[in-house]
């Protein structure tokens, strides 16, 4: 996002609606770059009364930020809006989490806070080390120069955005292991992070993943996401 | 040449229109320092260069056109410009500012103020940027509206929305209407005391300054920024920050301050439709801020419901919507959205515009006034469509609109009989601003003993009164606790209207604002020396009118204007018993003689004008 300095009348109103805290005010409002995730919520807003905020397209690596942070961009790969994949959501018709595994999510970054490539590339590694299966339609997976080791390209390191989810699979005997690779790894992390952890119901209506947290004492908020149908048909075997 | 000051330009631009001819002068430092720029400065260059003989439509009659030094100084509020002349509507001393962006641009292109005199041949645009100003033709312009002159000027010179700020006169200052004022930046203006008919005289159409280099040195810039961010949050403490002046219809309804139906009455059960609290969450709004301030003072509007449906512009000011809602018995807020930015455009005063429309609707109501003698318009209450066919009249001088040209006093003298008896106005004349003053004493007393044509005084706008010596809360039918007020307050409007910064986002907090003098000229400059600045304005102009004719005698009002209030929160409360004393306290305040109106010599000398005091001997 760049400020038509022209025109900019320094009255401070887009400054509290910046996610990132990226617009100061000087002579005028000021963009810092390499904060701004390109999420377009000041232009969005229609808050400024001179309309001083423009987007351009980026080029590549930069283009990412949009692609990541601002919702009403497609990711021209998955075709998805947003930073994650439908993959996770709706088990129900894909039947990406079988008995036995477990998903795991993690979400990078915040408004207010955001999160850089080489954070994400940290994490993913963290899994692979692990034996992480990444989701192939994850926007971050795709940015994977070597999926097998979750490494990520070294050109889109620097990048900054809103948000990230990485999104692989493990069979549900390593949570314990994955968890506690996810605290270590929480150190050398210079953002916030979220984790989804995701399995499916038993047939008594337990839950395998919280017994596993409930063990750990892992603070946890129970979230059921479920298709009813109206999308693909269900997802075959054993559900 | 003076010696640059920070925070200053160190000059002025002469433009005299006779000759067509520019020049730079330099400012002194000691004149800055008790003039500061604006209104003190500008009623300065009036004293000295000005004839009190003078008519005010004759080319010796000049006019200062000011930012002080506090403009563009990154506060919010500093682009506002004052404007000094001898007035078209009483003929003596006018002092007017508008907020917006003209303020700071002019200083931003190298200059703390324009002082213009002679008068043209045909008519000019003063075009000023980088240092550099020009007049050009402006005959294309004549007959534009004041919205389609901004247009005009910033394609013809190829400009954006904000790279420049354009103030022009509207058909009513072309046509020399008494109460014609100067717009800009999108529905600010300064309108007093006739100041666009002045323009009118010169044939001055419009004043357009580019954004230019954008910034000014000040002497302690981080000082500056601290003080912006103080004076934004004790902004923020005030309702006008949320809702400008959208709420004050409420709030004055509720003490009998709203006029309605011509004082007739102070019931208006429509008023909850005009409240900001309705048209800001029915009307479609957009933000529209002066520089550097990030409050929601003023709208840009489109009505969404009624009639006027899609009408665009400003979001009416307090005043306006009083003066074409409750004042013409008008109910519908879309209509008054329509007609505030109608008079806007037209160029003139909304104030006496209102007064005018209220009294033709009683005379005609009354069988005073019929509409044979209004070109066939049907003046009855609230009557939307002939009010603008009216307000239209008016700025062309067109049939009866003519008379109405002249202002309300005139017009009402006009007609005489029983006419007379129901006009608001002062005797001087000034226009009241659109309250009802029988429920707002120190008001209607400022309105009468006014030297600027306008608002002098308004202890309403102050942070704290007690630092003046007053009680924190004022009894408003106590004539002692007003008429204190309206005299030991006197000087504190007129100094921020030297600097030159908005009243509202700055709360002419003195101390703060002495303080910012402080950060960006580097002085040690004190409250008392604050104070100081705005009464050697008031006693300047005070001299000032009296010379050029103005008595004691005409400071009062209008039978209508001090009449009792028959109903409402006030009803029953008369100021006329007291208004004697009033005066009377008021003089004796500010050291002035009761029956001459003249300042003694000591309270001049206590000023430092000396020099006035010899001018009288």
């Amino acid at each position: 996002m760049r400020i038509d300095e022209d025109s900019c009348i320094a009255c401070g109103l887009c400054v509290p609606y910046c996610p990132m805290g990226a617009i100061s005010m000087d002579e005028i409002a000021t963009i810092d770059q390499d904060e701004c995730v390109d999420c377009g919520v000041c232009l969005r807003a229609e808050v400024c009364p001179v309309d001083v905020f423009i987007y351009e397209a980026a080029p590549w690596p930069r283009s990412l930020r949009a692609v990541f942070s601002n919702p009403t961009t497609e990711h021209k790969e998955t075709k998805v809006t947003g930073r994650g994949t439908e993959e996770m959501k709706t088990n129900d018709v894909t039947g990406r989490f079988r008995r036995g595994w477990v998903g795991i999510g993690i979400e990078l970054g915040r408004p207010g806070v955001g999160a850089r490539f080489h954070d994400v590339d940290k994490v993913a590694q963290a899994m692979a080390r692990l034996g992480a299966e990444f989701e192939p339609k994850n926007p971050v997976t795709l940015l994977m120069k070597d999926v097998g080791a979750g490494k990520l390209r070294e050109d889109v390191l620097d990048e900054k955005v809103l948000s990230a989810i990485i999104e692989c699979t493990f069979p549900i005997e390593s949570m314990k292991a994955v968890l506690a690779a996810l605290k270590e790894v929480a150190r050398d992390v210079d953002t916030v992070f979220s984790v989804d952890c995701i399995s499916v119901v038993e047939p008594d209506g337990s839950l395998p993943v919280d017994r596993i947290l409930s063990e750990l004492e892992i603070p946890r908020y129970i979230n059921s996401k479920t298709n009813v149908g109206l999308g693909r048909p269900l997802a075959e075997g054993e559900n | 040449m003076g010696t640059k000051t920070y925070g200053t330009t160190g000059k002025i631009v002469r433009v005299d229109l006779s000759e067509e001819r520019i020049w730079e002068e330099g400012l002194d430092e000691g004149v800055l320092r008790r003039y500061l720029g604006g209104t003190c400065l500008g009623v300065k260059y009036l004293y000295g260069e000005v004839d009190p003989k003078t008519e005010w439509s004759e080319p010796q009659n000049r006019i200062f056109i000011g930012s002080g030094v506090l403009g563009g100084a990154r506060i919010p509020g500093t682009g506002s410009f004052s404007m000094v002349t001898k007035g078209a509507f009483n003929n003596g001393a006018a002092s007017t500012q508008a907020n917006g962006f003209l303020g700071a641009y002019l200083k931003f292109s190298g200059f703390d103020g324009i002082l213009v005199q002679g008068a043209a041949s045909s008519w000019k645009y003063l075009y000023i940027r980088d240092g550099l100003a020009e007049l050009r033709d402006a005959q294309h312009l004549v007959g534009q509206d004041t919205w389609e002159v901004e247009d005009s000027i910033k394609k013809e010179l190829g400009y954006r929305e904000r790279g420049m700020s354009v103030f022009s006169i509207g058909p009513a200052g072309e046509n020399l209407v008494r109460f014609a004022g100067v717009f800009g930046d999108r529905g600010h203006s300064a309108s007093h005391n006739g100041i666009g008919a002045v323009w009118g005289s010169k044939k001055l159409k419009a004043i357009a300054i580019s954004r230019s280099g954008g910034s000014i040195e000040v002497a302690h810039p981080a000082e500056i920024a601290s003080l912006a961010k103080k004076f934004i949050d004790d902004f923020k403490q005030s309702p006008i920050f949320e809702w400008g002046t959208s709420k004050v219809i409420t709030g004055g309804l509720d003490v009998g301050d709203l006029p309605v139906k011509n004082y007739t009455t102070n019931l208006f059960p429509e008023c909850p439709q005009f409240d900001g609290g309705y048209t800001r969450s029915h009307f479609k709004v957009k933000n529209h801020p002066c520089l550097f301030c990030s409050s929601h003072h003023n709208e840009l509007m489109t009505v969404t419901e009624g009639p006027y449906t899609g009408y665009f512009g400003k979001e009416p000011d307090y005043e306006q919507w009083a003066a074409w809602g409750p004042q013409i018995g008008q109910t519908d807020p879309g209509a008054a959205v329509m007609l505030s930015n109608e008079v806007d455009r037209l160029g003139f005063d909304c104030n006496e515009g209102g007064w005018i429309i209220g009294w033709v609707m009683e005379c005609y109501e009354k069988g005073l006034l019929t509409s044979k003698d209004l070109d066939g318009l049907e003046m009855t209450w609230g009557n939307v469509e002939a009010t603008r066919a009216l307000l239209k009249n008016i700025a062309y001088r067109r049939g009866f609109g003519a008379t109405l040209a002249e202002g309300v006093k005139r017009s009402a003298e006009h007609i005489g009989g029983e006419a007379l008896k129901l006009a608001v106005y002062t005797m001087q004349p000034n226009t009241p601003r659109t309250h009802d003053h029988r429920g707002r004493w120190i008001e209607m007393l400022d309105s009468c003993v006014t030297n600027s044509g306008t608002l002098e005084t308004q202890p309403g706008f102050l942070k704290d009164v007690t630092i003046y010596g007053l009680p924190q809360t004022l009894d408003r039918f106590s004539w002692k606790q007003q008429s204190d007020a309206e005299a030991k307050t006197k000087g504190t409007l007129l100094f921020a209207d030297s600097l030159v910064v908005c009243a509202f986002s700055t709360r002419c907090n003195l101390p703060l604002l002495a303080k910012a003098v402080s950060a960006a000229t580097g002085w040690d400059f004190s409250f008392e020396e604050a104070l100081k600045v705005g009464r050697r304005a008031v006693n300047l102009m005070r001299v000032y009118n009296i010379r050029a004719g103005h008595t004691p005698d005409l400071e009062q009002p209008s039978p209508r204007y001090c009449s009792t209030p028959v109903d409402g929160p006030a009803k029953g409360k008369s100021i006329r018993p007291h208004l004697e004393d009033m005066l009377s306290n008021y003089y004796n305040l500010m050291g002035w003689d009761r029956t001459t109106g003249l300042p003694r010599p000591e309270t001049l000398r206590e000023l430092g004008l000396e020099y006035v005091v010899n001018d009288l001997k």
